[in-house]
């Protein structure tokens, strides 16, 4: 009796898209990624908070069908176009997001926190290197586009009760024969881990956070609500 | 009273009822972790808390692997202000968990669904706040686990 074809169902290797950290990176075009469990360090950076949505990543094929005279069923396919791209929302408005969406260069903000600059009529198709980063426990996941450029751009709504969005899509460039790089590793390969945390508190851990507790409980119990 | 036979003929078929993978791993016990991460908060100075599981659902992928737990959390203080407070505090370390290490699986994410709601006990007005959770957890899936 022959064994079972590889691979049997495995459970663990079902991944959840979470972020590993911040998970979403850019860098000016060609930037070589991180070896493989290393943390993303400058130039790239991070893209900040996205939509719970997280990132979508397509592709599309153009194809053209040779049939001859005795047949109705294709003897070859031929492919004309392939087209990967990445798309996520972005929640973050400052001068690397605005720069992405508007495609256009921006500069530094002043030393009054001003970024200020044109949107042009013509030019554009800047091109960057882009990275995702996730991680689902003992399971990471790094997809990087070396050079992609911005391919379309969704409505930019400013409405009462939610976060302006900036709804990117991106379509990978040609680099030496390759679209993008996939990385797929275990945890236990990474160098650094980082978590998803507001600025002002990413040094606290959870146990400085009990540390505050002893705080509140010291304080003299008020009579009143 | 049953037989031994049927005794045994039972015992099979629980034994050989698992024929998915992922059934056959230990559920993580998301509404114990969480308490091990806030009780603390109430055991003295007159604070009290509760925290529990009040509702959770399996969400797309293999059948059981990954669940949505809902969770609430009710801090009373005797007063308002400290009851507050210490709801804050339980609220970020129930959000901080998704950084935690947990032999027992891996929490995808948390989020703050409702509150912090005032709700001062019925009858004796002791202060309370409620604030309740969603999170996304699995079991471990370290190879070395299995």
């Amino acid at each position: 009796m022959t064994a079972p074809a590889e691979p049997l169902l495995d459970p663990t290797e079902v991944m959840v898209g979470t972020a590993n950290g911040p998970g979403l990176w850019i860098a000016p075009e060609g930037t070589e990624p991180p070896a493989v469990g290393e943390a993303f360090a400058a130039p790239w950076l991070s893209l900040g908070y996205t939509s719970d949505d997280g990132v979508t990543v397509g592709g599309d094929k153009t194809t053209e069908s040779l049939t001859p005279w005795q047949s109705t069923a294709p003897i070859r396919t031929i492919i004309t176009e392939v087209t990967r791209t990445v798309a996520f929302v972005l929640w973050q408005l400052n001068q690397t997001t605005l720069g992405l969406y508007f495609d256009s260069p921006v500069p530094a903000p002043d030393a009054d926190g001003v970024t200020e600059f044109d949107v042009a009529s013509s030019g554009g198709g800047l091109i960057y290197a882009v990275a995702v980063d996730a991680r689902d426990g003992e399971n990471c996941l790094r997809l990087i586009w070396r050079r992609a450029n911005l391919d379309s751009t969704g409505d930019m709504q400013l409405t009462k009760g939610a976060a302006v969005p900036l709804d990117v899509t991106l379509s990978a460039l040609d680099n030496n024969g390759s679209q993008l790089t996939v990385q797929q590793f275990p945890a236990s390969l990474l160098t650094d881990t980082l978590t998803v945390t507001a600025e002002k508190t990413s040094a606290q851990s959870v146990a400085d956070v009990q540390d505050d507790t002893e705080a509140v409980a010291a304080e003299p119990v008020s009579s009143g609500v | 009273m049953r037989s031994a036979s049927e005794m045994i003929s039972r015992r099979r078929i629980a034994q050989s009822a698992t024929f998915d993978p992922a059934l056959n791993f230990p559920m993580p016990d998301i509404e114990a972790f969480v308490w091990q991460a806030v009780s603390h908060l109430g055991d003295d100075y007159g604070s009290s808390i509760t925290s529990w599981c009040y509702a959770s659902v399996p969400v797309p992928g293999p059948s059981g692997w990954n669940v949505l737990s809902s969770i609430q959390v009710d801090v009373r203080d005797q007063s308002k202000a400290a009851a507050f407070r210490r709801s804050d505090t339980a609220r970020r370390i129930v959000l901080g968990l998704i950084s935690v290490p947990w032999s027992e699986g891996v929490i995808n994410r948390v989020d703050m669904v409702a509150g912090p709601q005032w709700l001062a006990d019925y009858g004796t007005g002791r202060p309370r706040y409620v604030t309740q959770f969603v999170v996304q957890v699995h079991p471990n899936n370290g190879k070395e686990m299995q």
